[in-house]
């Protein structure tokens, strides 16, 4: 395990490198190293199999805590190290595909995966500022390798909420150690006290982990980002980037910081992800643009994300670990519900996209009503979003609903069972159209050679980019099957 | 204590106007250098907690040139896409007025 977590970080880090300065042979080393990084997350897992209360703590150079950089291996990590993995690979296999993807992708993201990974390991608070800035950087930079109108601005945009985001953070970590003197989080959890500069350095680190996870009201930065960006890197956003400040807030919620929480922050973090719900659902019913319409739905998915939150920070939630049972990780399945669907929902956009060479919701039904992978990707996709049962989603929610029963907060039934009603209807905005028109396609007269008029059909596009949408989608649904972390460690 | 008490609050004021800079000036290089000032505050905190163990504490004095050489990527990146930005818009001002 102690060569393989340095790997993780390393390894992406120094292709990426070399990726950015080969350009032309960037693709071939994002193939060496995405099959090396495979080896590895399944060498880390069979490690980590049967082992049981799985933690690991690895120092860099082997110095003492609190000097050294604490990396920190459990359940949370070795999941989320999963997913980002998969994630990525998947679309970078779109990507390969995909003929409009620019060279410099490779390089980028291949950094972007190393410092995603160090994100998740990491368990110093300023090692922790270093990663985020590092890949909120790399973020920016996948979405100004649009060249889209308007990309560059919404990349500026998302370049100075990302930036200040970062800037509170940091000064919430400055104020930790002036009060502390040390950044270690498993070392803080010890030495954490109730005082005013605590509770003020925790708020302020909060604002811009919230900022940059596009918290409503700080949500306006991420429909012109992703839906500008291109189509790689707007799944890669959506997927996986904003779910690493979530993450953050998580670990740090409930590890360092958890003494302060109180009834009052889970209350706001209730709120704030209610509103996202509502107001995301409702811009996503309104947009004329296809992949705002995906991008605004982020926003409202957030929303449960943070009420998810608001859970796990409330004191008098009941979080114990029973029987290898840990509620909490229920979470990370609608983490990697809403990763897993939101990929494919925005490479399928890609798809139409390239196809009908419009970004207009109303040209696609062109390309659908000819269309059934690519019908049924979107329709399994959004049933999934929506979280129904059968679906990974579905059991992230139930938890949502069963934890705000338990902790008399009823009107969070509201926007949890609502949310799913939404995404049904602003999903349907793209299906439901598809659907009549289907039947136009198979009965409307045929032109002279014998192809049913005004309908495009996906066969057009390389194989691998249909396939891979549907595997992600249709993975919410298998893994749903399959809930239990097989480690037979702490779920 | 005195000393050390001018650096915490001049760094304060310097963090506030750096955000009023980031939230109510148009002008895009106003904004990142508004960043810069609130990046320069967080280290002007953190080199004024070093300066109370004596002799100084040295770990802020790292973790602050790392802070400096990650705010110079990611000016290096504000910069270059403001140049973007600028020469892309109708009128070849560096604002954000066009996106909606």
């Amino acid at each position: 395990m102690t060569v393989l977590l340095p790997g993780l970080v390393l390894l992406p880090l120094i292709a990426g490198g070399f990726a950015a300065l080969f350009r032309q042979q960037g693709r071939w080393i994002t193939l060496a190293t995405g099959l090396g990084m495979l080896v590895m997350l399944v060498l880390l897992s069979i490690d980590a199999w049967g082992v049981g209360q799985y933690q690991g703590l690895w120092t860099l150079g082997g110095w003492e805590r609190p000097l050294a950089i604490a990396w920190y291996l459990d359940d949370l990590a070795h999941l989320m190290l999963l997913l980002v993995g998969l994630v990525s690979l998947a679309i970078m296999a779109y990507a390969w595909f995909d003929t409009e993807t620019s060279d410099h992708f490779w390089g980028l993201w291949l950094g972007g995966w190393g410092a995603m990974n160090a994100l998740l390991l990491s368990s110093d608070l300023f090692n922790i500022y270093v990663t985020i800035e590092l890949l909120g950087l790399v973020a920016v930079a996948l979405v100004a390798l649009s060249t889209k109108a308007g990309a560059a601005a919404a990349a500026m945009r998302y370049l100075i909420i990302s930036l200040t985001g970062s800037m509170f953070f940091l000064l919430g970590v400055a104020l930790i150690y002036g009060q502390y003197g040390r950044l270690d989080l498993i070392g803080l959890a010890e030495v954490v006290e109730h005082n005013w500069v605590t509770h003020l350095a925790w708020s302020i680190m909060l604002l811009g982990l919230l900022a940059k996870t596009a918290a409503w009201p700080l949500h306006g930065w991420l429909p012109l980002a992703h839906g500008r960006a291109p189509t790689a890197a707007s799944a890669l956003l959506s997927a996986l980037v904003i779910k690493a400040s979530f993450y953050l807030m998580w670990r740090f919620g409930v590890g360092p910081f958890a003494a302060l929480s109180n009834e009052l922050i889970a209350m706001l973090l209730a709120l704030l992800g209610t509103m996202a719900i509502f107001w995301g659902s409702w811009r996503a019913w309104k947009t004329p643009l296809l992949k705002e319409l995906i991008a605004w739905s982020t926003v409202a998915q957030i929303g449960y994300l943070l009420i998810g939150l608001a859970i796990l920070f409330n004191p008098q939630s009941i979080l114990t670990v029973s029987e290898q049972f840990n509620p909490s990780l229920l979470l990370f399945w609608l983490i990697a519900a809403h990763a897993l669907t939101k990929a494919g929902l925005f490479l399928v956009a890609g798809n139409l996209i390239l196809l009908t060479h419009s970004y207009q919701l109303k040209d696609q039904l062109a390309v659908l009503c000819n269309s059934p992978l690519t019908l049924w990707t979107l329709g399994l996709g959004s049933v999934a979003l929506a979280g129904l049962p059968l679906t990974l989603g579905f059991i992230g929610k139930w938890w949502l609903i069963e934890s705000s029963v338990a902790l008399g907060q009823f009107w969070l039934l509201a926007p949890l069972i609502l949310g799913g009603v939404f995404t049904l209807a602003y999903m349907g905005r793209l299906l439901q159209p598809a659907f009549e028109q289907r039947l136009l396609c198979q009965y409307a007269p045929k032109q002279s050679d014998g192809r049913p008029a005004e309908c495009i059909s996906e066969r057009q596009l390389a194989w691998p980019l249909l396939a891979v949408p549907f595997i992600l989608v249709l993975s919410v649904w298998v893994l749903a099957l399959f809930p239990l972390y097989p480690w037979g460690a702490t779920l | 204590m005195n000393e050390i008490a001018i650096y915490l609050i001049t760094g304060s004021v310097l963090f506030c106007l750096g955000l009023w800079g980031v939230v109510m000036r148009e002008h895009l290089l106003h904004k990142i250098l508004g960043v810069n000032i609130m990046g320069s505050a967080a280290f002007m905190l953190f080199l004024a907690f070093a300066a109370r163990a004596e002799p100084a504490d040295a770990v802020p004095h790292a973790l602050v040139l790392t802070g400096i050489v990650v705010a110079i990527s990611a000016m290096a990146l504000a910069l270059a896409l403001m140049k973007r930005v600028a020469k892309e818009s109708e009128q070849h001002q560096a604002t954000l007025e066009d996106s909606q």
